[in-house]
């Protein structure tokens, strides 16, 4: 089931809200960078992630959503 | 357009909520048995819940002209005790001959442990002995992916489980079509925060299409809210969708799926296309 609106109509629809969610992540790391101790989560797993997810954002290979998804789960190989 | 609601947990919604989703036409709602927020400090309290949600909440909703389901089962969380979860099993058969109980659910995992997985598996054996359907919850945010890996690997080797009588919920991107691929119904839970968007479950069913595909807004006493079904709803509209495909998502696939069970009593409004 194909969407049936275009790749321009979907940008002009989009825009602004892919924008604003860039700007909150953005904005989430000023605010803890200039927050007091800092410095002792800067380099924390989560906020790896978040800056390998956000190397994603600027891969041409589709699937970012499933890729970014993958990157934040924990191995999957293993069993119970 | 009718609209049913495939999981909601009602004991922890008010009135209010009853009465949104009504003026929003939805018809029926279900409700699988959940953790309550707090571990029950005995088998006896599920006994007691069990019985508010076939009991209590269908007389609720019914005040609301909406149709009350339940799934029945000892959930994920506090499957970790295996006595304590198989004395619960012991006695929910006698659940599952109620007029509105729907099947088995929402049993699966949480932080995929191997009690959580021995409770499941035998959750999953007393429904095939009673030919119940199976509701499956998957685990949050970073143990979602392995949790259905592993849900996913045992009922497929298993050889005595139909795809068709079973659905995965709370699916996104990255669990989807691995379950999808394998013949199960996929249900995309709409959260606030923690799952999926209004635009993400669209994205999805644009890809992956509209057959055994299944929405719903999980309301329960965490950030949630019913009414996220019906932005999607929405949404699907917005971005070009017909009336009918909407209607296939939001009423008629959750009536193919539940009315395998034989208790569900909405009926779809055209018969079943597999290949859309």
């Amino acid at each position: 089931m194909n969407s049936p609106k275009t790749a321009p109509e979907l940008l002009d629809m989009f825009f602004l809200h892919m924008r604003s969610a860039l700007l909150e992540t953005a904005a989430g790391f000023d605010r803890i960078q200039s927050a007091g101790e800092a410095e002792s989560v800067w380099k924390d797993p989560r906020l790896e992630q978040l800056r390998e997810a956000a190397g994603i954002l600027a891969e041409e290979e589709p699937d970012r959503a499933r890729r970014i998804l993958e990157l934040l789960s924990v191995d999957g190989e293993e069993g119970a | 357009m009718k609209v049913v609601e495939p999981h909601v947990h009602m004991i922890a919604r008010t009135v209010q909520d009853y009465e949104r989703m009504a003026r929003m036409h939805t018809v029926a709602i279900c409700e699988p048995a959940f953790w309550a927020g707090y571990d029950r400090t005995s088998p006896q309290a599920f006994h007691d819940y069990f019985t508010h949600i076939s009991e209590f909440e269908p007389t609720r909703a019914a005040q609301y002209l909406i149709d009350h389901y339940c799934w029945i089962c000892i959930n994920p969380k506090e499957a970790e005790d295996v006595g304590f979860s198989r004395e619960v099993i012991s006695f929910m058969p006698e659940f599952l001959e109620k007029p509105n109980v729907l099947g088995i659910g929402e049993i699966g995992l949480n932080n995929n442990t191997r009690n959580e997985m021995t409770i499941f598996e035998e959750q999953v054996e007393l429904a095939l002995k009673y030919d119940q359907l199976i509701w499956i919850h998957t685990p949050h945010l970073q143990d979602k992916l392995k949790g259905t890996k592993l849900m996913l690997d045992y009922l497929t080797g298993h050889g005595g489980v139909d795809p068709e009588r079973v659905c995965f919920d709370h699916m996104e991107e990255h669990t989807l079509p691995m379950v999808r691929e394998k013949g199960f119904w996929t249900a995309m839970t709409v959260y606030p925060v923690t799952k999926n968007s209004p635009d993400r479950v669209i994205d999805l069913v644009e890809r992956f299409g509209l057959d055994r595909m299944i929405v719903d807004a999980s309301g329960d006493w965490g950030p949630s809210d019913p009414a996220t079904l019906h932005d999607t709803l929405f949404q699907m509209r917005f971005r070009g969708h017909s009336d009918e495909e909407a209607e296939t998502l939001f009423y008629n696939n959750p009536c193919y799926f539940l009315g395998q069970g034989g208790c569900f009593k909405p009926q779809p409004t055209r018969p079943r296309d597999r290949s859309l």
